[in-house]
């Protein structure tokens, strides 16, 4: 009887890699919001990728995939390599708006009141106001206790409130 | 405005509310949906950004994006001279059973390879068979070389996000490889990110990295100025020349049979035996990598819903391997990170039959590790191998692993680790040979 092979090396599997770039831009996306940084983000959802083909193997389920790529690269953004702060900031597009889209100086609003959000508040907004993460796969994501998601989204939305005077 | 106790309402996609979506929320799904539509038309841009590579195979990057690729470097760099240091700290230095009571008197067999003193700092040893060592750093005397040379190294698996090239001509396709071909020496353990320490080899050969990946420091023989060279495109021809073409890893050194049992590799998937125990041979490896800190827990996206049997047999989150191959979650023995060892396996074990349909190949196909039956860094080895001999791969009935646990039943060894086990002369294989050599080395044709 032949048995077939358990688990081939799916980080030389090129459908696997295609699978990964399949969600590049929701990844690219999340990390710009999260980051608020252009090249962070880029550096964000290439060490997603990376982490990813290197843990191919213990990624069977392919409903788990988009989950799990968020949290990985939400975990990454939130790591303490992160407070090695680049000084240098010469990228014009860090602060690119959209083209189009809604109104323009609604979303500069938007944009300066995330900015204002500490990072594991905006990471909570972001993954479940933004994203449509559930509070569970939020809290996963961040890996707090749901609780603490719900704290942290209900602040962050408090916050939001306030400084966009919503009434 | 009704709310939830997040502060807001559920999710922009969860339609069942939808309609109770307040101001804020609904400002932050519209601005999130214009920023996919960015990061849809900007991501093409990204994927090519990553794409492009020099003439010797080593990533580039655009300035900008390299500051952020530089910025990992110290941490990155730390974390693989900890790696290396603990590395040699827990003995890499192959000893193929020099001493010990219950060492096989042909354990370090006269054909294998031998370093010539320890490792180097970097975990390399300098000579090896009396031959010397290059590292990544001599290039430019390795790369002028016109035969077979031996090349210290780390191997490091990683493929970066890339868009496909072209199809290749089969010559240029054999040489080098693109951002996707996932093998790479490095000069240090888990430094996959300075690019300029790093070769990568040609993709026609790599198949001997495999198991070797993210482990220990090997030395493999290779060569440059492949004959298929010659076929390249003009263009192509220089880099085609210098393309590293891997032939065999020569150290550490991997025996080859133990009493006359073969000794499996990752590369003798297919031909492992259905039924029985057999023997699997190579680098062990626990997860890890550059990014390994107690700040960060890799996720799991391990499914919900799975049966005892597939937990115990299917390697989801936390994933073992010897020789690259991942084993079952309900292996029990004790081998340390990076350590060449011979263990005691079977597949087709009996839970697998109790595994959903959906999952059984997978269950059938998964390695059990009874024991380890030799280290190649102790002393001593355990009384297993003999049962081998009792109980020579393939016979039936000898398959063995019982539903509640691992390994032959009254056995006695399955469980545990095969360290511990009491040495035995009665059970010490008489017979050990190592793998000296798969490929003759390359050397330049007369002309």
């Amino acid at each position: 009887m032949q048995v077939s092979p358990l688990v081939p090396a799916l980080a030389t599997n090129p459908e696997w890699v295609a699978t990964l770039h399949e969600y590049g831009p929701l990844l690219l996306a999340a990390a710009r919001a999260i980051a608020r940084d252009e090249a962070e983000a880029e550096d964000l959802v290439q060490v997603t990728f990376e982490r990813a083909l290197r843990a191919a193997p213990t990624i069977r389920d392919p409903q788990a995939i988009r989950g799990w790529l968020l949290t990985v690269q939400t975990r990454e953004a939130l790591r303490v390599v992160r407070r090695l702060r680049r000084t240098l900031r010469l990228d014009p597009a860090i602060h690119e708006l959209p083209v189009g889209g809604p109104d323009t100086s609604e979303s500069i609003e938007l944009d300066e009141a995330l900015r204002r959000l500490s990072r594991p508040i905006r990471s909570a907004v972001v993954l479940h106001h933004m994203v449509g993460l559930s509070v569970r796969e939020t809290a996963d994501a961040l890996g707090v206790t749901e609780n603490t998601a719900k704290a942290r989204l209900a602040k962050g939305l408090a916050r939001l409130r306030e400084w966009l005077d919503e009434d | 405005m009704k709310t939830d106790d997040t502060g807001g309402t559920s999710a922009a996609n969860d339609p069942a509310h939808k309609g109770e979506t307040g101001e804020i929320e609904q400002r932050l799904a519209r601005r999130f949906a214009v920023e996919l539509d960015r990061a849809e038309r900007d991501y093409p841009a990204l994927r090519r950004s990553r794409d492009a590579a020099n003439p010797d195979g080593a990533m580039t990057r655009s300035g900008r994006s390299m500051l952020g690729w530089r910025r990992l470097a110290l941490p990155v760099t730390a974390i693989a001279v900890l790696l290396a240091v603990s590395l040699v700290g827990v003995g890499l230095t192959f000893r193929p059973n020099a001493a010990g009571p219950a060492a096989p008197t042909s354990a370090a067999p006269t054909s294998s390879r031998a370093a010539s003193g320890p490792p180097a700092s970097d975990g390399i040893p300098n000579q090896v068979d009396g031959q010397r060592v290059y590292r990544i750093a001599d290039k430019a005397e390795w790369q002028k070389l016109s035969g077979s040379f031996l090349l210290g190294a780390y191997v490091e698996r990683f493929a970066l996000p890339c868009a496909q090239l072209a199809t290749r001509p089969p010559a240029e396709a054999k040489l080098y490889g693109t951002c996707d071909d996932p093998y790479w020496l490095a000069s240090q353990a888990g430094q996959p990110y300075d690019f300029f320490a790093l070769v990568q080899p040609a993709p026609n050969g790599t198949d001997a990295l495999a198991g070797w990946a993210d482990g220990p420091a090997v030395v493999i023989r290779a060569h440059t100025h492949d004959p298929a060279a010659a076929d390249c495109a003009t263009a192509d021809r220089d880099k085609c020349e210098r393309a590293v073409v891997v032939e065999a890893v020569v150290w550490p050194t991997v025996p080859m049979e133990i009493d006359g049992n073969r000794i499996f590799r990752a590369s003798d998937q297919g031909l492992f035996p259905t039924s029985g125990s057999f023997l699997l041979g190579g680098p062990f490896e626990e997860p890890h990598g550059p990014f390994e800190d107690p700040q960060f827990a890799l996720p799991c996206a391990m499914r919900a819903n799975l049966t005892n049997a597939e937990q115990q047999l299917i390697p989801y989150c936390y994933v073992q391997s010897i020789d690259g191959l991942p084993i079952a979650p309900m292996s029990n023995f004790n081998a340390t990170r990076g350590e060449i060892l011979v263990a005691r396996v079977h597949v087709n074990d009996p839970l697998a039959a109790q595994c959903p349909a959906s999952d059984r190949a997978d269950c059938r196909a998964a390695i059990i590790v009874e024991a380890v039956v030799w280290h190649g860094d102790q002393q001593a080895v355990s009384a297993t191998p003999a049962e081998l001999s009792a109980n020579p791969s393939g016979t039936a009935g000898t398959n063995p692993a019982s539903a509640e646990g691992v390994g032959p039943a009254g056995s006695g060894g399955a469980s545990g680790s095969a360290r511990s086990a009491p040495p035995s002369p009665a059970g010490a294989p008489s017979a050990l040979t190592t793998d000296t050599t798969t490929t003759p080395p390359y050397s330049p044709s007369p002309s």
